[in-house]
């Protein structure tokens, strides 16, 4: 479209942003739900993010059920896409692209690959502490993987041990569920360890071993997920 | 009155937010567009987390943390960038002139 | 010690050194408490990072640290952070003109510097420096693109690239 139809569109755009900033009134009482878990989080969890503290306790059984349906992601990309002898093959060493990446691109992914590597275990680890916890730090992990992928061709990812990881990882969070109704008070109740004391690293129970497990399963399966749809 | 020169410092960066938009707007082609649209925001992106830092001490060093990111990936990428275009060249690149030798003879120009 | 060994330990052990150091630093520094479990869980978790990628990264075991290399590092720096601003005054005058008259081509650039952190060191702040743009780094030259090149000799503009940025970087990175 000619350049100058764009304006009418910019300015229609700016009127609705402008509304939407300047009738924006902050809500200063939280409703009573959110009032009641707002105060029983940190009495009866000992975890200082509320958010997570829903996610992987209250409601942890709907977390499983979502870790479940990204599995089903991963298993139907790795239907669609997957289906070729070529990635198994051990005679092919040497993976090129049409026009390689440059040496600029591969030493800056050399420096940046452990730093985010690093970044996803903090969010991991302090979960319960800020935001963060299972779920992002399984995402950041496998940007890891799909800076690995872009930058040097000849990186094979491995789809063998991701899936035995995947699967461990999947069957330690089950056994920490059973763990919760043997010792505390349900499935998946983080009360089997000590709280601990507030807003310490190893405090609020067994939340942040649970992100452990939950960011491990996470970060494999969107790595196949990635690592699938290249060729 | 830190929060004062904070505020003016995001604004700055607003600004030079703003004009690498404008920038990518107004080049006439891919290499001239990705100038605009990487540089200016480095800088914008910089002089925003220098406002915040004033706005928050207690965060400079987190936000130190970012900026250095922020250096580190942005050439690298804007980079890739030119480098695919460069390869695409016949496709997208009108009017940029090859000016010394030693240029690859298999990526000659339009 | 400047080559890589056959038997690669020494030069696999000063990266995993230097990227512990790193990895460390940067956790304490997001995490932003010095409270012992945090600290200790840090250190763990940076040295299995480090284990791992020091091993498969040839660049984290180039690095060498001495008085002489970190004041040149900060020499480039501070040469870095003028040249930046400058340059991005520079080009919101572009950005701004009435007409954009710009004759936008291409350079070759010559550099010496041999390591890889060196290289990508000056690649990076000519890339960031508004008017550049790196398109290609072989061997020892180096594709530039630069947004205008009206009125300036190629050569000329192709020297001067480097000019205060390759000198400091040489003597940190090699």
């Amino acid at each position: 479209m000619p350049r100058a139809a764009v304006i009418p569109l910019l300015v229609a755009l700016g009127v609705v942003f402008g509304s939407v900033a300047i009738n924006y009134s902050e809500r200063t009482v939280l409703p009573p739900l959110a009032e009641a878990y707002v105060e029983m989080v940190p009495r009866e969890l000992g975890a200082p993010n509320v958010i997570t503290g829903i996610l992987l306790n209250y409601r942890a059984f709907d977390t499983l059920g979502e870790v479940a349906v990204l599995f089903m992601v991963a298993a139907g990309v790795g239907l669609l896409l997957g289906g070729r002898a070529k990635t198994d093959d051990p005679d092919e060493t040497q993976r090129t692209a049409a026009v390689p990446p440059s040496e600029i691109v591969r030493h800056g992914a050399d420096i940046l690959v452990p730093l985010v590597a690093l970044f996803a275990a903090y969010i991991v680890v302090h979960g319960h502490l800020g935001p963060g916890g299972g779920f992002q730090g399984g995402a950041v992990a496998a940007s890891c993987i799909l800076l690995l992928v872009l930058a040097k061709p000849e990186y094979r990812v491995k789809f063998a041990q991701l899936s035995v990881m995947e699967s461990l990882a999947g069957l330690l969070i089950v056994l920490l569920g059973v763990a919760g109704i043997v010792f505390a008070g349900g499935f998946l109740d983080n009360r089997i360890l000590p709280l601990g004391e507030f807003g310490a690293l190893f405090s609020a129970g067994a939340i942040p071993l649970l992100s452990v497990f939950l960011g491990a399963k996470v970060g494999c399966e969107l790595s196949v997920i990635i690592g699938r749809f290249r060729a | 009155m830190t929060e004062l020169i904070g505020s003016i410092v995001i604004l700055i960066g607003a600004v030079f937010l703003f004009s690498a938009g404008l920038g990518m707007f107004r080049m006439p082609d891919a290499f001239t567009r990705i100038q605009a649209g990487t540089k200016a925001t480095t800088l914008g992106n910089t002089l925003v987390l220098i406002g915040i830092a004033l706005y928050f001490p207690s965060w400079s060093l987190k936000l130190l943390i970012i900026a250095y990111f922020v250096f580190m990936t942005n050439p690298i990428s804007s980079h890739a960038l030119a480098r695919a275009a460069y390869g695409l060249q016949g496709r997208c690149g009108g009017g940029v002139r090859l000016e010394t030798a030693g240029t690859p003879d298999e990526r000659s120009g339009p | 010690m400047s080559s890589r060994d056959v038997n690669a330990t020494p030069f696999a052990l000063r990266g995993f050194v230097w990227l512990w150091l790193l990895l460390v630093a940067i956790w304490l520094a997001v995490s932003s408490t010095f409270a012992v479990e945090s600290v200790l869980a840090g250190a763990l978790i940076s040295a299995a990072l480090a284990a791992f990628f020091a091993r498969r990264f040839d660049i984290w075991g180039g690095i060498r640290v001495s008085p002489g290399r970190v004041y040149h590092f900060l020499l480039y720096t501070g040469a870095f952070l003028r040249e930046l601003v400058h340059a991005n005054i520079a080009m919101m005058r572009y950005v701004y003109a009435p007409r954009i008259q710009i004759e936008p081509g291409i350079v070759t650039v010559k550099t010496r510097l041999k390591s890889p952190i060196g290289r990508l060191a000056l690649a990076n702040s000519i890339s960031l420096t508004p008017g550049s743009l790196v398109l290609d780094l072989e061997g020892d030259e180096m594709l530039v693109h630069c947004l205008d090149l009206r009125g300036a000799d190629p050569s000329e503009v192709a020297r001067g690239m480097t000019r205060g940025i390759e000198a400091p970087l040489e003597k940190t990175f090699g």
